[in-house]
């Protein structure tokens, strides 16, 4: 059975523990959200705004585009079309979205 | 599985406390006092797959319709949360309603102070709430609380209780009584945030049950060492067998309960004391009884007859003038229905 793919709430507290093991209020406190808040996230009971995202992969330094996806729950067939083909942009898949929509 | 209240023993919410210390060790490097939020929450998602989640929403309040009286509350597998997901424990820190109420109206007043070039001054919101204390216990013994004690001590061992068909088991401290599965879950966090022999090298070495006064250095030492509120201080006092004094918390008060207790004890004596009186009357009563029963069954003039015996006959002396006199008023007397005259004359 193929692996379940990394949640955006898993990836968050791989990415924090990596880091130099940084607190959750830590965190919050550098992204400039409430705690509560990224604790909701962390556990994917959340789903943050592509601007906190945004600020998430500036401060671990990642990438962008895959932290969207990951945080925006994309299916898991358009992720891995998004693997194969890297060097698309994100706008050209958020219009995909919209028109498969 | 098959949910029962079962009583559990406090070794048991021992063992599993010292299963969790050992972990949290192995994750910290050390043993440390308070206790970290984040390592606590680690441990929590390695050992049980559990997420911690800090609602500050009112998202509890909505759910069990109540303004943050629920403190926090464990969603188990299968029990889906406010959120839709379960294996997540929720910490309550939504302010209560008043405050939350208040915010805007603040945030209005200085900005009116400020256009109108006022000074701005201090502006605070006095909580109305003055009866309820929405932060009895801190986050890591609501944590602990629900981890140890709800999910592995409770849960996974199939103790239900009376969330019998619901094992979501929230936390009121409103409630003036506490049932056993709270009792329970709350003593083994404190055996894991503040353990007995810490406790013990905190108050110097005293040994329960001593007498304990609770005054501001004992408080200030408890919170130092183990970021403990007064509630949480007080409430692993009692479980380990202390005796309090001047506590904040009626229910750890060992002067009103030996109060009480005296009370009870008076009671119990003037209770015992009006019995006896009680079975004295009944006593009197039934000799009384007695006493009405046998006049009942004889004569009343059955004793005078004999008395009478010794001075012959009164009337001897006086002939015969009497004896036809009163010999019309025996249709009189047979007229009142008098047994007893029946009965003496047949005699």
């Amino acid at each position: 059975m193929a692996e379940k793919p990394e949640t955006f709430g898993q990836l968050l507290r791989r990415l924090r523990k990596e880091n130099g093991d940084m607190s959750l209020r830590d965190l919050a406190g550098k992204l400039g959200v409430s705690f509560p808040y990224l604790s909701q996230i962390e556990a994917d009971v959340a789903k943050p705004s592509e601007e906190l995202v945004a600020k998430i992969a500036k401060l671990f330094n990642q990438d962008v585009e895959k932290l969207t996806f990951s945080a925006r729950n994309v299916a898991d067939q358009i992720r891995e079309i998004k693997e194969k083909f890297p060097n698309v942009s994100m706008p050209f898949f958020r219009k995909a979205l919209k028109d498969d929509k | 599985m098959t949910w029962r209240q079962r009583l559990l023993l406090k070794s048991q919410a021992m063992n599993i406390a010292e299963e969790l210390s050992k972990e949290y060790i192995r994750r910290a490097g050390k043993e440390e006092f308070p206790r970290n939020t984040d390592v606590m929450m680690d441990v929590a998602a390695t050992l049980f797959g559990l997420d911690v989640v800090f609602d500050d929403q009112g998202m509890l309040d909505s759910r069990f319709g109540d303004d943050h009286r629920i403190i926090g509350c464990l969603f188990p597998e299968g029990h889906a949360s406010p959120w839709g997901r379960d294996k997540l424990v929720v910490v309550n820190v939504t302010p209560p309603r008043c405050c939350r109420e208040a915010e805007p109206r603040i945030e209005a007043e200085k900005r009116r102070r400020r256009e109108a070039g006022e000074r701005e001054g201090i502006l605070m919101h006095v909580c109305k709430e003055d009866t309820f204390d929405p932060r009895p216990y801190n986050k890591n013994h609501t944590i602990a609380h629900e981890i140890i004690g709800h999910y592995a001590l409770h849960f996974r061992k199939g103790v239900g209780g009376e969330h019998f068909r619901r094992p979501t088991y929230c936390r009121n401290p409103q409630a003036t009584r506490k049932p056993p599965l709270e009792w329970q879950a709350d003593y083994a966090a404190g055996e894991f945030l503040m353990p007995r022999d810490k406790v013990i090298w905190i108050l110097d070495g005293q040994q329960p049950p001593a007498v304990i006064n609770i005054d501001d250095g004992l408080k200030k030492r408890f919170r130092e060492y183990f970021d403990a509120s007064q509630a949480m201080m007080e409430l692993r006092l009692i479980y380990l067998g202390y005796k309090l004094i001047n506590p904040v918390y009626k229910w750890a008060d060992y002067t009103k309960q030996e109060e009480d207790r005296r009370g009870e004890v008076q009671k119990k004596l003037r209770g015992r004391e009006q019995e006896r009186e009680r079975q004295e009357r009944l006593k009197a009563a039934k000799a009384f009884a007695d006493i009405g029963r046998k006049l009942k069954q004889g004569s009343p003039f059955d004793g005078i007859g004999d008395a009478f015996a010794g001075f012959g006959d009164p009337f001897a002396g006086l002939g015969d003038p009497f004896g036809q006199a009163f010999k019309g008023f025996d249709g009189i007397f047979s007229g009142f229905g008098g047994r007893n005259f029946r009965n003496q004359r047949r005699k």
